[in-house]
């Protein structure tokens, strides 16, 4: 789902609020006045706030996330996050500097993170049609791939100390959500038969970001600026990242098949350079049907938060009947490859 | 009174007895087009973008309310086909390989099954997949 810029009053809630803000930044950098404190965005899974903050030598721009609340699974995801964006940033992604972060009460409670707000847009369809990124577009293709090729690069030791999963066989992790979800689709069924049987082989394990596309990448006028939302980062093939750019959902109703802007060729080519991997036609597709998949599961589980009253949230229920969506396109996928 | 033209006075039949009119379909397409017609005009940033999807949700429900009937009875003639009772059981058989020898048919019927989803759920999504 797409963030949508969403104007709330500030909040003084205990927690979150602006006083707690100013007592939570006054550690870090002096004392500090709160000021235009506005909810940015109905991202599902947290709360993103802009503010700014003024102390004696200067006004600076930020940003605040928070776990979205009441949903206990997500707990602790923003500030595991920003312990990620740190690594990354020193190993030459492009991430937004973090400021500070942590919980709210004890461990295990809603974690939030504080980092610099950076410029330019997130929403994928300004991204795809909007005249302003047309510049930014022509080499969108290749600076996603070499943010990929750094993201891949990372050693995986650096990230010691963070609970980061590590999918060895990624078929069965997902069938094991699909089941856990107990709620029968025959067509996922399908699609995860003909991916066993068709499944190439995984020759290795890297750090890979797990939600890389369009509306989790801040674009500026010159090209790719941040890799934003890490929530999902984990170790695994790195050519999942490539395959789930290219899923439909992500092509935000444009024709062309990597993130709606460019074709297999220019990001395997753009890819192979920055990484040295030379990846197969065969290869990206399998993982855009595995994404494909995925997200239709995910889907599912996301409708089911509503379905079982974790969320009352309209967006999400929505979410729901985008399952059928995404079974369309794995037969549809499935059925150009077999013929 | 007497002098009124009342000839064209008589109300449609009702569907939905005893209750009465309008009918639960035509609520919720009275409701969708007062948020798309006079009430999204006026709106602006997030409310606007949760009144698109409200809108969107309720004409999901006429949708299915309209179409439901004749995608039940094909889906029970694709299940005769494949030889299931219903989608649990279709899962299972799937998953056993009881259609590998058999699996663009199945393709197929699966294709049915989901077009009648999407008719419901989406159907402005309809279109080729392009080559890669």
């Amino acid at each position: 789902m797409e963030n949508q810029a969403e104007f709330l009053p500030m909040s003084n809630d205990t927690v979150f609020g602006a006083d707690w803000l100013e007592l939570r930044l006054e550690e870090i950098l002096g004392i500090t006045e709160v000021s235009k404190l506005i909810r940015l965005s109905g991202g599902a899974n947290r709360e993103t706030w802009s503010f700014e903050a003024s102390t004696k030598e200067k006004c600076q721009s930020l940003i605040m996330q928070i776990d979205r609340d009441g949903m206990d699974r997500l707990n602790g995801t923003c500030e595991r996050e920003s312990r990620i964006l740190q690594i990354a940033k020193l190993n030459g992604v492009p991430v937004p500097t973090v400021v500070t972060s942590g919980f709210s009460g004890a461990p295990g409670s809603r974690s939030f993170s504080i980092t610099e707000k950076m410029q330019g847009e997130t929403i994928a369809r300004k991204i795809l049609r909007d005249t302003q990124w047309q510049k930014a577009r022509e080499g969108l293709i290749h600076d996603m791939a070499k943010a990929l090729a750094a993201i891949h690069k990372i050693d995986k030791r650096r990230f010691v100390g963070i609970e980061l999963s590590d999918i060895r066989d990624p078929l069965l992790s997902l069938t094991s959500i699909y089941e856990a979800l107990n709620d029968p689709h025959p067509t996922f069924d399908f699609a995860f038969r003909w991916l066993r049987a068709n499944q190439p082989e995984i020759s290795e394990s890297t750090f890979v970001h797990g939600d890389f596309r369009l509306g989790n990448l801040l674009i500026d006028s010159s090209g790719l600026n941040a890799v934003l939302d890490w929530e999902i980062a984990q170790f695994g093939d790195p050519i999942q990242d490539l395959g789930w750019m290219c899923v439909r959902a992500w092509r935000f109703g444009n024709d062309q098949r990597v993130a709606g802007i460019g074709s297999y060729h220019e990001l395997i080519d753009s890819y192979g350079q920055e990484s040295g991997r030379n990846v197969s036609t065969t290869t990206l597709l399998w993982w855009e049907i595995f994404g494909t998949l995925r997200w239709g599961i995910i889907c599912l589980q996301m409708g089911g938060d509503f379905r079982k009253g974790r969320t009352n949230s309209l967006e999400i229920a929505a979410i729901g009947r985008r399952v059928a969506e995404n079974e369309y396109d794995l037969l549809q996928a499935i059925r150009e490859v077999i013929k | 009174m007497n002098n009124v033209d009342m000839s064209d006075w008589g109300l449609p039949s009702r569907t939905n007895y005893p209750y009465d009119a309008p009918s639960a379909i035509e609520l919720i397409q009275a409701v969708e087009e007062c948020i798309t017609e006079e009430v999204l005009p006026g709106s602006a940033g997030a409310t606007k973008w949760k009144l698109r999807i409200a809108a969107n949700a309720l004409k999901i429900a006429v949708r299915e309310i309209e179409r439901g009937n004749s995608h039940r009875d094909a889906l029970e003639t694709i299940f005769n086909d494949l030889e299931v009772i219903d989608e649990p059981d279709l899962s299972r058989k799937i998953k056993e390989g009881d259609y590998d020898d058999r699996f663009e048919m199945l393709q197929e019927k699966l294709l049915s099954i989901v077009a009648m989803k999407l008719e419901v759920a989406n159907p402005s999504y309809f279109k080729s997949v392009q080559n890669p």
